[in-house]
């Protein structure tokens, strides 16, 4: 097993009228056995990281070692890396066994070790029963299952997880996370995990590395992304529903800092751990954000409050997503199902002070 | 005039899809049609949009019989999933292209589709291609295009699935504003059961030959006439807990048939399961068990943690009690680790009982 280490990692695909920087100056470090998601959306550079890390694609330049041994130079095999692809790539005529032993057949292994390899891979995946099957008569979930054993078989340095579960449906998705935690526990495997579903990564991984536009933005715990966001494209790109941000300005009053919403009577409370580093900035203008989950509809003692008026609601089953309006501003809160909140009637919100988040509005990075 | 029916549609290749489907869409409704993939939805939309031909039923726009009329003089407008926008054209040709079909002159063209555009907020694209724009702005501008044609009904397929988080949140909300959907029947196809319950005023869950639940967002969420319903709608799924009914004295008892977990029937609940005879499976939603910091009325459980992960806005706990593993949706601000112990509360009046071997609920 390995720690993977990135340094100064650059990606630049030539071209005659404008050549792509893909990726530029990556630093990271993966732990021996940790699991990290590489997050973004399409084109920030997560694939060609992952395409370098396996050695499917060239380094423009930069440094990539297992275990402090750089492997710049080796082929992608002499890397020992596995990796599982978004399409499942089994071979048709082969039965489950087959296209599980068929790696380690490669490496010339006998056959009663491959037996054992085989049978140990589907224990750990639950695939006991479908060994004598061929592919086509496979579920989706259960043919990604398969090339995830392929995967996984190698007994490699490193696993690569290159979007496995976009193809799945959402209740196949939602069970395979819960799979995929629980091969990874009993494993104990370095895995690189890339994705676009913010979802996804925040369930499985120890740490997410989230890019955007060739760069790493920020690589942290689910907790350092959520309560932590380096800059307003972390906070925009972490959470469903979106974050909701506000262009606003610091203002003082008899109850101490305010951050005015600017254009309508809106205004937030930072906390107070806070407000020091808000009044030593010198300008005055701010972005605000706040989760729509961090309001509440029920009053709690420590809480703070604004007024609103409820534009639409949307019953989603296990909650209600509600669209609300104030002095001309809209944004979003999440509320309990149970609540019947028509068109046009009043709602006061609370929010924890420490869950408003607030940006500098030119950087766009994260003040406090 | 914009009323759509559907009267006693068949239509089935080598199994039948459509088994003598009826429904009624009013003028200004938007109704959805959720239900797993390769269930028929699309085969749904096509028969009304005339792109297929029924077996046998009847197909009715606005009073008038179109079951034999061609798609092009239906009077639909249809958006499919794979957004089909002619590349070599304009964002604003692209839109324009129904009108161009009509011979519309040039300067009501130019009007309609400003107006489309600025509506769905893509004018700053019209002189761009297809492949200039974000896959949002392709579903706008696809969509631009089956609004400007002004039809009778709009039958919109998956319109939204394919895109990213934060659009999708953004063109649920123009669904519900756009005041052009309010003018005509609207019939609109999902696999997701959020987007279903978000935008329809009636949804109808698709199931094997047809529709097998309608009604409104809570009606289908909340009282789901089967487990099939039941199953489809919610994320994560419903925990399902076959049990079996036991009487002891005046006590009504559900005990689970594996393991031990049991359940006392009080006050409306006695009176659904009083005449029930035989196994009944019980339905219980993640969000009806919580983790139980005391001062609960509900029945509380021992339990221990067998799995936890913090999505975005909510956590997921699997934990055990009684031999038997549940789903219960918490906090994610939530921690907790495998084996620990935990005590579990349930709201046993938000239970559902399904019948054992039909899964019809016995409440309908």
């Amino acid at each position: 097993m390995a720690r993977v280490t990135l340094t100064d990692l650059n990606k630049i695909y030539p071209a005659r009228d404008r050549s792509v920087h893909a990726v530029k100056d990556l630093n990271l470090t993966v732990e021996d056995g940790e699991y990290v998601a590489l997050l973004g959306p399409s084109g920030c550079g997560k694939t060609s990281t992952l395409r370098m890390i396996v050695g499917l694609e060239g380094i423009t330049s930069g440094t990539i070692a297992f275990d402090g041994k750089r492997v710049n130079e080796l082929t992608p095999e002499q890397r020992n890396v596995a990796m599982a692809f978004e399409t499942y790539a089994l071979y048709p005529n082969f039965t489950v066994a087959e296209n599980l032993a068929f790696p380690l057949e490669v490496r010339g292994l006998g056959k009663a070790e491959r037996d054992r390899q085989v049978a140990r891979i589907a224990k750990l995946l639950r695939i006991e029963s479908i060994l004598e099957q061929k592919p086509a008569q496979l579920s989706g979930g259960q043919q990604q299952r398969v090339s995830l054993g392929r995967a996984l078989i190698r007994d490699p340095a490193a696993f690569i997880l290159d979007e496995v579960m976009s193809h799945l449906d959402a209740h196949l998705k939602f069970k395979m996370l819960f799979e995929l935690k629980r091969i990874h526990r009993s494993l104990g495997k370095t895995t690189i995990y890339v994705t676009h579903d913010q979802v996804e990564a925040l369930a499985l991984a120890d740490r997410i590395a989230v890019m955007s536009n060739a760069v790493l933005q920020q690589y942290g715990t689910r907790d350092d992304l959520y309560h932590r966001p380096v800059n307003r494209f972390v906070a925009d790109f972490i959470g469903e529903p979106p974050t909701n941000f506000f262009a606003g300005e610091i203002a003082e009053d008899q109850e101490g800092v305010a951050l005015r919403v600017d254009g309508s009577g809106l205004a937030f409370r930072p906390d107070a751990s806070r407000t020091a580093a808000l009044q030593q900035r010198g300008a005055r203008q701010v972005t605000i954000g706040i989760r729509p989950q961090n309001f509440s509809t029920i009053a709690s003692p420590g809480l703070q409050t604004v007024s609103a008026r409820v534009v639409l609601n949307e019953y989603l089953g296990e909650q209600s997503i509600v669209t609300l309006e104030a002095g001309g501003t809209t944004f979003r809160a999440l509320a309990s199902p149970d609540l019947e909140l028509s068109h046009g009637a009043p709602i006061s919100l609370y929010y924890r002070s420490s869950d408003v988040m607030v940006f500098d509005p030119e950087s766009e990075t994260f003040i406090g | 005039m914009a009323r759509l029916e559907l009267q006693h549609v068949c239509k089935g290749y080598d199994r039948p899809i459509l088994d003598r489907l009826s429904l009624t869409v009013e003028e200004g409704e938007f109704f959805v049609i959720v239900g797993p993939s390769g269930i028929g939805k699309t085969t749904l939309l096509r028969c009304i949009a005339g792109l297929e031909v029924v077996d046998a039923g009847r197909v009715i726009f606005g009073g008038r019989d179109v079951t034999r009329v061609p798609p092009y003089r239906r009077n639909a407008a249809m958006t499919f999933e794979s957004y089909a926008l002619y590349p070599h054209m304009t964002v604003f040709e692209n839109i324009a292209s129904p009108l161009r079909a009509r011979r519309m002159d040039e300067a009501s063209v130019r009007k309609a589709v400003l107006e489309v555009a600025r509506l769905l907020r893509i004018e700053q694209l019209l002189d761009r291609r297809p492949h200039e724009v974000s896959g949002g702005q392709k579903q706008r501008t696809a969509l631009g295009r089956t609004l400007v044609a002004k039809p009778d009904v709009y039958l919109l397929d998956e319109p939204i699935s394919h895109l990213d988080a934060k659009i999708r949140h953004e063109l649920r909300r123009q669904f519900h504003t756009l005041q052009e959907l309010r003018r005509v029947a609207t019939v609109y196809v999902t696999h997701d059961y959020a987007e279903a319950l978000s935008l329809g005023d009636r949804i109808g869950v698709m199931g094997d030959g047809g529709l097998v639940q309608v009604g409104s967002s809570r009606e289908i969420f909340e009282r789901p006439n089967s487990i099939f319903v039941a199953r489809h709608l919610g994320q994560p799924s419903i925990n399902e807990v076959p049990c079996r009914l036991s009487r002891d004295g005046g006590a009504l008892t559900l005990r689970s048939l594996e393991g031990s977990l049991s359940f006392a029937m009080n006050g409306s609940q006695r009176t659904i399961l009083e005449k029930v005879r035989g196994d009944v499976l019980v339905g219980i939603r993640p969000q009806h068990i919580h983790v139980a910091n005391g001062g609960s009325t509900s029945q509380i459980d021992n339990a221990r943690v067998e799995a936890f992960e913090a999505l975005g806005a909510t956590g997921v706990l699997i934990a055990e009690t009684g031999g038997v593993s549940l789903t219960v949706l918490t906090s994610p601000e939530e921690n907790f680790e495998p084996g620990q112990p935990v005590r579990l509360g349930f709201d046993v009046e938000q239970f559902l009982y399904f019948d054992a071997v039909h899964g019809r609920n016995l409440r309908a």
